[in-house]
Parts: C-alpha cells; sequence; structure tokens
C-alpha cells in the first residue's frame, strides 16, 4: 500500500480552517477531499482505497460523535481524528473509546496532525488489506461444497483424515479426495496454511465453539 | 433658600447614586454571563487561531520545498489576515463587554446588535444542538442606545433560550429571533425558544429578583435586563407562546432618523 492509493478527508464547517488543514496536507502530498458538513461528506461516492477523516467535532446537523457512529455502521474502515476548538474531556474519552486515532485541540501544531495522519492511514491500510484477503478467501470458500466445507472446517481441527472420516461416517479414502479438493480450491498446500485463511475468514473451529460463519 | 437648593442636590445624588448602582449591577452581570460563555468563547478565538497557525505551518514546509506558486502564497496570507481579524473581533466584543463604565448613547439597529451576539453565541448554540432562525426586518428604523447594554439584554435572552431548550428533544430545539416595526414609532425584537415554556402561575415572575431555574444562576438576568431596557424608555416582557416554549418581546422607541 503506498500513500497514492490513500485518501484524507476534511470536515469543518470554517471554510479557513478547511482551507488551512488542505494546505498543510497537500504540502506532505496527501490526497486531500473537503467537506463542510458531515451529510455532504456521507453523500460522497466512497473511496475504494485505505482512508481517513479528520473531523471537526463541533460540526453543525450532524456532530462530529454522530457521524463517528454513522460511519461505524457502514463498516468501510475510515480511521477518525478529532479536531476541536473546545475540547471537553468527556466528549474527548467518548470519541477516543469509539476508535478515534487522536484528538487534537485547535490551534494544533501541524506535525501532530500529521503524525496522527500517518497513524491513522497505516491503521487503515491494514484495515484495507485484511479485508480484502477475507474477501478474497471469502470467495474461494464460496466455491465449496457443503459437504467440502464440513471437511475444511474438521481439518483446520487439526484431524486426522481418519478421524475426520469417522464423524462424518464415511470412509478415509473418500476425505482424502475431498481434501485434496478444499486444498485445490482455497490455493494452499497445508492444513497449517489452510487454518489461516480459515481464520481470516472468520471461521471458527467446532472442537473450541459451535460452528460460526460470520 | 439655601435649604432648597440642599434638598435638590440631595435628591440629584441620590439619582446618581442608583444610575451608579445599575450601572454597577449590569456591570457584574456581565461579567457573569460571559463566565457562562467561557467556553465557547475559547472555541470562537481557537478557531481563528487554528487558522492562522495551520496556514503558516503549511506555508513555511511548503517554502522549504520550493512547491507553492506566488499565487497560493498571496491566498495564504490573505486567510491569515481574515482569521486575525475575526479573532480580534471577538476580543473587542468581550472587551466591551467588560468595559465597566456606561457606554454613550448611539443611534443603532436592533439587527446589527443582535447579530454581533449571535457572532459571540455560535459555539453555545451548537453545544446546545439549538438552530438558531433569525427573522430580520430589513428596513428597521434604528434606536438610541448603549450598545454594550443592549447586547447584553440579548446575550441574556439568548443564552436564556438555549438553556430552556435542554429539556426537550434535539429535533424540536429552536431558537427563533424575530425584529419588525411596532407602529410607527417603536420597534420590537422576539427572542422565541421552543422549550418547556415560562412558570404557569405567571410568566412574568422570570424578571423578579433572585429568581433563576439554573443550578448555578444568581436570578439577576432579566431583572437586569428589565431595568436596562426601562433606561432605554423601552419594555421587556415574556409569555408562554402558542405552539409552546417561551417568548420575550424587548420593545424600544425608534428614532426620528430613520436609516434604511
Amino acid at each position: 500500500m503506498t500513500i497514492a492509493d490513500s485518501l484524507v478527508y476534511v470536515i469543518d464547517d470554517d471554510i479557513l480552517m478547511l482551507k488551512a488543514i488542505g494546505r498543510l496536507l497537500e504540502s506532505e502530498d496527501y490526497s486531500v477531499e473537503m467537506f463542510t458538513g458531515a451529510r455532504e461528506f456521507l453523500a460522497r461516492a466512497t473511496h475504494t482505497g485505505p482512508s481517513c477523516v479528520i473531523l471537526d467535532l463541533n460540526l453543525p446537523g450532524l456532530n462530529g460523535l454522530q457521524l463517528q457512529q454513522a460511519l461505524a455502521e457502514r463498516r468501510l474502515g475510515e480511521q477518525i481524528i478529532f479536531v476541536t476548538g473546545g475540547a471537553s474531556v468527556p466528549t474527548c474519552v467518548q470519541a477516543m473509546k469509539a476508535g478515534a486515532v487522536d484528538y487534537l485541540s485547535k490551534p494544533f501544531r501541524g506535525e501532530d496532525l500529521l503524525c496522527a495522519v500517518e497513524q491513522a492511514l497505516k491503521r487503515a491500510s491494514e484495515q484495507w488489506l485484511r479485508r480484502s484477503q477475507r474477501k478474497k478467501v471469502r470467495e474461494r470458500l464460496a466455491t465449496l461444497t457443503p459437504r467440502e466445507f464440513d471437511v475444511l472446517k474438521l481439518v483446520i481441527t487439526g484431524m486426522l483424515n481418519k478421524q475426520i472420516a469417522s464423524q462424518l461416517g464415511t470412509t478415509e479414502v473418500t476425505i482424502k479426495v475431498h481434501r485434496g479438493r478444499v486444498m485445490e480450491k482455497m490455493g494452499v498446500k497445508s492444513a497449517a496454511e489452510l487454518a489461516i485463511l480459515a481464520q481470516r475468514a472468520g471461521i471458527v473451529p467446532p472442537s473450541t465453539d459451535s460452528t460460526s460463519y460470520t | 433658600m439655601r435649604g432648597v437648593s440642599l434638598d435638590i442636590t440631595e435628591r440629584r445624588q441620590a439619582e446618581l447614586e442608583t444610575a451608579r448602582q445599575r450601572t454597577e449591577l449590569a456591570h457584574r452581570s456581565r461579567v457573569m454571563l460571559l463566565g457562562e460563555l467561557s467556553g465557547s468563547l475559547a472555541h470562537e478565538l481557537n478557531q481563528p487561531l487554528g487558522t492562522i497557525v495551520t496556514n503558516a505551518d503549511a506555508a513555511l514546509r511548503s517554502l522549504g520545498r520550493d512547491k507553492m506558486t506566488r499565487e497560493k502564497f498571496r491566498e495564504v496570507l490573505e486567510d491569515i489576515v481574515a482569521a486575525s481579524r475575526r479573532a480580534g473581533d471577538v476580543i473587542q466584543g468581550i472587551k466591551g463587554m467588560l468595559r465597566k463604565e456606561e457606554g454613550t448613547r448611539q443611534l443603532v439597529s436592533l439587527n446589527d446588535v443582535i447579530a454581533q451576539v449571535l457572532r459571540l453565541t455560535q459555539a453555545d448554540a451548537l453545544a446546545h444542538d439549538c438552530v438558531i432562525v433569525t427573522e430580520f426586518h430589513p428596513a428597521l428604523p434604528q434606536v438610541e442606545a448603549d450598545v454594550v447594554q443592549l447586547q447584553q439584554v440579548f446575550l441574556n435572552l439568548i443564552l436564556n433560550a438555549f438553556e430552556a431548550s435542554k429539556d426537550v428533544p434535539k429535533f424540536q430545539r429552536r431558537v427563533i429571533i424575530r425584529t419588525e416595526h411596532d407602529g410607527d414609532s417603536a420597534v420590537r425584537a422576539c427572542v422565541r425558544d421552543f422549550g418547556l415554556g415560562l412558570p404557569g402561575d405567571g410568566p412574568e415572575r422570570v424578571f423578579e429578583q433572585f429568581f433563576s431555574t439554573k443550578r448555578e444562576g444568581m436570578g439577576m438576568g432579566l431583572f437586569i435586563s428589565r431595568s436596562i431596557v426601562a433606561a432605554h424608555r423601552g419594555t421587556l416582557c415574556a409569555e408562554n407562546a402558542k405552539g409552546g416554549g417561551a417568548q420575550f418581546w424587548l420593545r424600544l422607541p425608534a428614532s426620528k432618523e430613520i436609516n434604511v
């Protein structure tokens, strides 16, 4: 992930402040999009790469904390940095608890904001990478037959073919064939690799918990 | 003869003393009002200061790397100047309110006075989730008034309206400020909220000394506001509005000179 794929959104109802933050970011070669209100921002086309949002807490209409919640519900993984003209401790705590990267009081040092942006985009990139991997795994999982999926769930607990066969009431040879197909479709060479992929897709082995596929 | 002249001096002295006390009380009340507003005032100052610092920072970074055109630099500097002016205006406003002595009477438009007060209360409105709607009459006759004192009255009414809005759901929180003619020789302003309204047993009680619903209130704000308006030969009254909430009417005699 390079800086070129990532995008920084700035939302502040004060145009002068908005432009200033935009200039600061552009001086460090970030791609920036600016909005004067939460609703305009929510109406935008979604960015496909990692992104972060520099958000003024005291917006008219939908305020910063409400927008943070709305973004969390959409699950696009934008990381949020709050800036505020009058910081109160309770709202700061609330914002950080809800997962904000940082909380800066105006006037802040340019250095501090740029640090926060770097950190936010790092987080966003990691999350974005994880998400795209998960998506890939799920696409592969979708090609499995129900039986193959059952086998996969048991393979990742570390069971041998013999044990799986007895649990599923079939022969070891059949399981061996299934296991081969699962490995092929999932694009892995070992049970360990398969376990890692399954974990990424959120599959919990049945021995530790009831089977779930979220 | 001597006795009579002494009598007049005494009465004059008493009048002066009353006026002095009123000025003193009004000043103390303004200081308290500003205290209530201090968090928001900090916000009003931090905003332009943030703009200045961030712009300067961006320009310095670009300067080091020769990245900004002359035109861009000009824009940055212009924004810095604009933000500095704004910070200056806020400080001027505060200084005016903190001034102790009574100001001189001058011709002003109620619209301008209210607009100046709204500049100080923006952040407070946001903090209370209150939307402010202004319906200013565009061609209002001026009034002769002490601007600072009149600002104080409106500041009081507006902050009270925010406070009153606290007990109703957010979508309902609105403060409407309207100015209009009142006959040929007067103007009036109305500040209306959509809160729970004034005490049912007599809306006028809010003007009594020591009447307060705020935990930290002294109960002097509206009492002083009314005395200020009376000293301007006007009236200030309150009622429960149709459709809920309270509304305050401020009426002042219009100046003869009509200024459009």
